[in-house]
């Protein structure tokens, strides 16, 4: 027997509360461990490759431009110090990599909506094998080429840079269709694959990096490569392909029948052969899946997060240095911590809501908690201690919901019961919201540097971010009371059958 | 066919001869000092040049009265890397071009120049700078050497500095270091990496596919 929460429309018929697939009493097999593994270290490591561009930044500007701000007379010899290879300073490079890193996000943000839509429709161990292979080719052909054969054009790097990220879009729906197909999984710790492969790509990268900025983009290759082979010959996509579905379907018939018998018993019969019958699954179309109840609301509050997650992440060794003038591996290390926060908080808050079975009770007090850490963190010294713990318990507060939401909720979303058994959604649900979320993020990785820019002050900047966290939580207002509502419903009648069993037992 | 690849070769020789004896074949050295110089050092005199007898390398070269406009630079001649004394005086034209006089020089111990032209460097590079009178001009004495006083070199990380003339340095790689900018250290064992990744690489895929995919049903 399931222990689905159910939330029936009795209390709203616009907006309903999305179910959580709670986990049912099955076995945690072989099978179950190797999905979550594969599909744990498939993600990292594409989100390691995009880590790794960001740490060999500054050793790519210095690679591209002479030697900045000659003192009295200019350092010879040339060959080692002054060839101009494509811009005149390490400043200039240094603006243009800011140019990539937003084109890349917004490249990415437009084929996160294509691969959802893909991955619902084909099978999703290919797209996401080919999708790595891909990503593993552009990665190799903008670092590691272009310097062996000392190709150093702006047309080349934009354009691989584009290509890489749509091909890295195929990697996360695919993977969150995969676990999403396999229940009863712990969705938090999970979701924790990107922040693990941020830590790894920053290992890659400090590692390799003192033999050339190309070798830590040739290890990724290499390793995305070996990977993708790996996960072609080992993912099982869904556990109806070994057979292991069948259970699943009996239960949910259950759960349908014991819902209607509590509102009308004459439909009671139809239901049943409704269910029973559909074994043939179709994907869902794009325009529906933006219809589906959360969808829409949840993509936009995770289009406010991601901004400030991703700015926060993408900009904190800059902000660190302009500053504090830290250097730039304190400044590396400090943004690591912010991940290690988020790792944390994505465990923590997915494990709480998987318990409680309502996710925004969890996410709206992290966030409402992450408004004056950010306050907080704009107004401190210069003293690393407190820096990093502030950092690491922002990480929890911001990057714990963001991580909750990209994963946990957008499955939720996928598999609800308002769809049909029939619907394939997860993958297209999947693109959508991180896309929107990706988009979000692209449009903050422009604003930061206009913002700073204006106001000449990184203060405004902070304030943009609590601006934007406040804004993420109104979008799921609506949704928060409801759950609240729920939530004391249910101490309520807890609280009730107890005092109930205790006058019974008298 | 012959003949003209001969008579080309003979034309490069030439030209090659030519331009060196253009430096020392002109008439014989005048310059009291190099003379000396040349003698107390048992090298030989040919025309302005003298040669240490087992080189091809001046050690010494009196440039008096050759209506120069600038110094002469080791591009041209190349064996004045090894010059010790060079004698610039009674150039009345002779103009100064701090980039590129004297690059490369590392020997140059006395340096004679017209008065119109003052030491590359002044007291920061030569020890003693005097005036002479036959012929009239300045003379500067024992290099000194340029990184070990001068604060200003080469601020560049893994690089250390080498003097490279009066006025000239060269920031070079420290040990280890190499590449554009000295930023690399080390070689990567491509090897090694290789080897490891496809050997792991294949024994989980066969792993994998005899624990998992094998069960596959196919419909």
């Amino acid at each position: 027997m399931s222990t689905n929460t159910n939330i029936s429309s009795e209390t709203d018929d616009n907006v309903t509360t999305p179910l959580i697939q709670r986990p049912t009493r099955h076995r945690y097999t072989l099978y179950h461990l190797s999905t979550f593994i594969l599909t744990f270290v498939s993600y990292a490591m594409l989100h390691a490759a995009r880590k790794v561009f960001s740490n060999v930044k500054s050793t790519m500007a210095e690679e591209w431009s002479p030697v900045a701000n000659e003192t009295i007379r200019p350092i010879k010899p040339d060959n080692i110090w002054n060839q101009t290879r494509l811009f005149n300073s390490p400043g200039d490079a240094t603006i243009f990599l800011g140019v990539l890193d937003a084109l890349f996000m917004f490249s990415y943000a437009t084929g996160l909506f294509i691969s959802g839509i893909i991955g619902d429709r084909f099978d999703l161990r290919i797209v996401l094998c080919s999708g790595m292979i891909v990503t593993a080719i552009m990665i190799f052909l903008f670092g590691v080429l272009s310097e062996w054969l000392h190709i150093y054009k702006a047309a080349w790097y934009i354009s691989f840079w584009i290509l890489n990220g749509l091909a890295q879009s195929t990697g996360w729906p695919c993977v969150v269709a995969i676990m999403g197909n396999c229940r009863g999984l712990i969705f938090g710790i999970w979701s924790a694959c990107a922040s693990v492969g941020n830590i790894f790509g920053a290992a890659l990268a400090a590692s390799f990096l003192t033999y050339g900025y190309e070798y830590p983009f040739l290890v990724c290759t290499v390793l995305l490569i070996c990977c993708a082979i790996i996960c072609f010959f080992a993912i099982i996509p869904s556990p109806a392909d070994v057979g292991m579905e069948i259970k699943h379907v009996n239960t949910s018939t259950e759960e349908t029948t014991t819902r209607v018998n509590d509102r009308e018993t004459g439909e009671e019969t139809e239901i049943i052969v409704k269910t029973s019958e559909s074994t043939a699954t179709k994907p869902i179309t794009f325009f529906r899946a933006w219809v589906l109840p959360g969808v829409a609301m949840y993509s936009l509050c995770y289009a406010c997060l991601k901004l400030v997650n991703y700015s926060f992440f993408f900009w904190l060794p800059f902000y660190l240095h302009a500053k504090f003038r830290w250097q730039e591996s304190d400044a590396d290390l400090l943004s690591t911590l912010y991940d290690v926060g988020g790792i944390i908080g994505g465990i923590v808050g997915g494990l709480i809501s998987d318990l409680a079975g309502l996710r925004s009770i969890v996410v709206v007090p992290a966030l409402l908690t992450a408004i004056p850490m950010l306050f907080v963190f704009s107004g401190l010294a210069n003293d690393k201690t407190a820096n990093g713990v502030v950092m690491t318990v922002t990480g929890v507060f911001i990057g714990g919901p963001a991580n909750m939401i990209s994963a946990a909720i957008t499955a939720d979303l996928g598999r609800q019961e308002i769809l049909a058994a029939s619907d394939q959604a997860l993958s297209t649900v999947t693109g959508i919201v991180d896309g929107t979320g990706s988009f979000g993020a692209a449009i903050g990785q422009v604003l930061i540097p206009l913002i700073e820019k204006r106001w000449k002050d990184w203060r405004f900047v902070f304030y943009f971010f609590v601006l934007m966290t406040f804004v993420t939580c109104c979008c799921i207002l609506p949704l928060f009371i409801r759950e609240c509502k729920i939530a004391i419903n249910k101490i309520k009648t807890r609280y009730a059958a107890h005092r109930q069993r205790n006058y019974d037992t008298i | 066919m012959m003949k003209f690849s001969i008579i080309s070769i003979l034309f490069v020789f030439i030209n090659g001869e030519f331009e060196m004896k253009n430096l020392c074949t002109d008439r014989n050295a005048t310059s009291k000092s190099v003379i000396d110089y040349c003698k107390s050092q048992n090298g030989s005199l040919e025309f302005r040049c003298c040669f240490l007898s087992n080189s091809t390398n001046i050690l010494a070269i009196d440039l008096t009265e050759m209506h120069l406009n600038k110094v002469p630079d080791l591009i041209e001649f190349t064996n004045l890397i090894n010059v010790t004394m060079m004698d610039l005086r009674l150039n009345p034209q002779l103009k100064s071009s701090d980039k590129d006089d004297f690059l490369g020089m590392k020997y140059l111990d006395y340096l004679f120049l017209p008065e119109q032209y003052s030491c590359p460097g002044e007291k920061r590079i030569w020890q003693v700078i005097n005036k002479t009178t036959d012929p009239i001009g300045i003379v500067c004495m024992h290099q000194k050497d340029f990184c070990t006083n001068s604060t200003d070199t080469c601020i560049e990380p893994n690089s250390y500095c080498v003097s490279n003339g009066p006025n000239h340095f060269l920031c070079l790689c420290k040990n280890g270091y190499y590449g554009y900018k000295c930023l690399r250290y080390g070689q990567f064992r491509i090897g090694i990496f290789f080897g490891i990744s496809i050997t792991v690489t294949v024994i989980l895929s066969i792993l994998f596919y005899v624990t998992q995919r094998r069960h596959v049903k196919k419909d």
